[in-house]
């Protein structure tokens, strides 16, 4: 296994599938791709409330939309910089990427490009009915990947 | 199937709405039901169906409701389209210009930060200080933007003492206390949201009854006194402050005052601007009505340049004038055809023979209702009932006006319940379980305690029931 791509986001960032990627990483002597997506979904569903609901104009709006989205990024830096440092002390060659975008559309783009082996990402705990309702990126991400996809439950 | 579901989930609601309207049309008139009563039943139905689901903008379906009394004969369109000229939808407006100049000029946020400052001590008063302020702006701004306005200062306090999201007890506390907060200072006057002025709106257009700002506020405020303290014992209950100090925090706030400087004159001339707006509201309110007294503020704001045009633009949503015009629709048209009344009767209400449990089902279906759906919207399927159940049982409608709306301003568990609460779950430190107890526990205190004044101190400031 040459290529092993932990897909992170705003929303699923588990501990357990970071250190599971690790251990696989280590194992195959791959090297670990980290993907963390800021993903647009939550702010923009906020910023969509704030307009329907809250009454608020369309710049307010946008300060938020992007105030989160930095504190996002933030986020994803610092999980980035905390899985790198676990990685260099195992002798884990690894590349870390942050994009901005829906989650399922960066993630298929990164697969791509990178030509990966492997997919690890966490699925967020959820009912099955909300899953069945409004349908899942994880799995659909896990249909169309177009290679072994690892889901680990938060 | 469940892709099918989910890529025309509001297909299949819009679907089945317009199946249930069609049933309740095609279906005979019932005994006590007159048929123009019939059919403002079937828009009611249509329109909650759709303001449940929220599959189209809450503002497009006030549209269908404008749309829909005309075209099938139960208002004129006269009628119809003379209710956008409401006072409530200029108060509202005039208010949100406002408060769009009073954020423009910077003058909201050195307030923020000059009053963090003075809270930026130890841990616990910073939390006391964010609950606190973002109750007290939300008694003068909209809730939503209150929180928007404030969650770049927390975030940027959670960031400078290296909070962790979703690990930190202390970033989650300051997260909520900003979100609940705003949910319960927003309860306190007429310009903390959108509903108390709609409901206002509603209640006139229906009964000719009015509440004044004064009497709403006096009303509304020992329960929002009660749930601060709740809130900000609870938060330090349930989420153990694990950081020591927040000097950084401190020197962050400063550091930000500095930066902006002394305060320019633009924001000087809109703060006496807002206090005498806010002194007249109250003075004189009820003698020259609060939307003449919003919209001549807004005037003066113009007049001497304290904002542009574009701006206004850019701050104020006008869907909100849609949203008002069809629901206070909506309210006359269920009252005047007698379909509210009939709604009454047929969910043998009757039954009930005191007043007090009647206002306590009324708030507790408002309260729980907010959750799910927006609280305008709770406000404007609510109200067209309980101003009938209110007529029928010889009830000051003002006092159903309160259970309705105070109840429906307080969600605190669901990010789908208001934007405050949505804000605080966006930053990453909020789980779902995190404010499913304590928000359940706020809820149920603020459901008691909304009752207990009703019934004990509401009668002493000339509210019977």
């Amino acid at each position: 296994m040459d290529k092993i791509l932990l897909i992170l986001s705003t929303t699923r960032k588990s501990n357990k599938c970071v250190k599971e990627a690790l251990d696989i990483a280590n194992k195959e002597n791959a090297r670990l791709i980290i993907l963390f997506v800021v993903d647009y979904e939550v702010p923009q569903k906020i910023l969509d409330k704030l307009t329907e609901e809250g009454w608020i104009g369309k710049k307010p709006t946008e300060n938020l939309f992007n105030a989160v989205l930095d504190e996002y990024s933030i986020q994803g830096k610092d999980k980035i910089a905390e899985i790198k440092v676990m990685a260099k002390s195992r002798g884990i060659n690894c590349k870390s990427i942050i994009r901005k975008g829906k989650f399922l559309d960066v993630a298929l783009s990164v697969v791509e490009a990178e030509k990966v082996n492997l997919i690890m990402v966490t699925r967020r705990k959820r009912s099955g009915l909300s899953r069945f309702i409004y349908g899942s990126a994880v799995a659909e991400l896990k249909k169309i990947a177009g290679c072994e996809v690892k889901i680990i439950d938060e | 199937m469940h892709s099918f579901l989910s890529k025309n989930f509001r297909y299949i609601v819009i679907l089945l709405a317009i199946i249930l309207f069609s049933l309740i049309l095609c279906l005979p008139t019932p005994q006590g039901l007159t048929d123009d009563g019939k059919k403002a039943l079937a828009i009611f139905t249509l329109c909650i169906v759709f303001w449940v689901s929220s599959v189209i903008p809450l503002m497009i379906t006030s549209l269908l409701a404008i749309i829909l009394f005309p075209l099938m004969g139960v208002l004129s369109a006269d009628k119809t389209y003379s209710l956008f000229g409401n006072q409530a939808v200029f108060f509202i407006l005039g208010a949100f210009i406002l408060a769009s100049s009073v954020t423009r000029s910077g003058l909201s946020s050195r307030l923020a930060l000059l009053f963090l400052k003075w809270f930026g001590h130890s841990p616990k008063i910073l939390l006391l200080g964010i609950i606190t302020l973002a109750a007290f702006f939300s008694f003068w701004m909209s809730e939503h933007a209150v929180a928007a306005m404030m969650f770049p200062i927390v975030t940027a306090i959670c960031v400078s003492l290296e909070l962790k999201p979703s690990e930190s007890n202390y970033g989650k506390a300051l997260f909520l206390g900003m979100a609940w907060g705003c949910v319960i200072g927003g309860i306190a006057t007429f310009l903390g949201g959108a509903r108390a002025p709609l409901a206002v709106g509603i209640l006139r257009d229906t009964t000719g009854d009015s509440i004044g700002f004064v009497k709403w506020a006096l009303a509304a405020l020992p329960t929002v006194i009660i749930m601060l303290i709740v809130t900000y014992g609870l938060l330090i209950l349930l989420f153990p402050i694990e950081v020591k100090d927040v000097k950084r925090a401190r020197i962050f706030l400063i550091n930000r005052t500095a930066v902006m400087g002394k305060m320019k004159r633009k924001e000087w001339y809109v703060g006496i601007l807002m206090v005498g707006t806010i002194f007249s509201w109250i003075c004189f309110g009820e003698k020259f009505g609060l939307a003449n007294i919003a919209l001549a503020a807004v005037v003066v704001a113009f007049v001497f340049n304290l904002m542009r045009w574009r701006e206004v633009e850019e701050d104020v949503n006008w869907g909100l004038i849609l949203m008002y015009g069809g629901a206070i629709c909506l309210g006359l048209a269920m009252g005047k055809t007698g379909a509210a009344h009939w709604l009454v009767d047929a969910t043998h209400l009757g039954a009930i023979k005191s007043p007090f449990i009647l206002i306590m089902m009324i708030s507790l279906v408002a309260i729980f209702l907010t959750e799910a759906i927006s609280n305008t919207a709770v406000v404007a399927l609510m109200m067209p009932i309980t101003i009938g159940i209110a007529i029928d049982y010889s009830i000051d409608p003002v006092i159903t006006t309160l259970a309705v709306t105070v109840p429906s301003g307080l969600a605190f568990i669901l990010p789908m319940g208001t934007p405050a609460v949505a804000i605080a779950y966006s930053s990453g430190f909020i789980r779902t379980r995190d404010t499913m107890v304590s928000g359940l526990i706020l809820k149920i205190s603020a459901w008691i305690f909304f009752n207990i004044f009703a019934y004990f101190y509401w009668p002493i400031i000339g509210i019977r029931l």
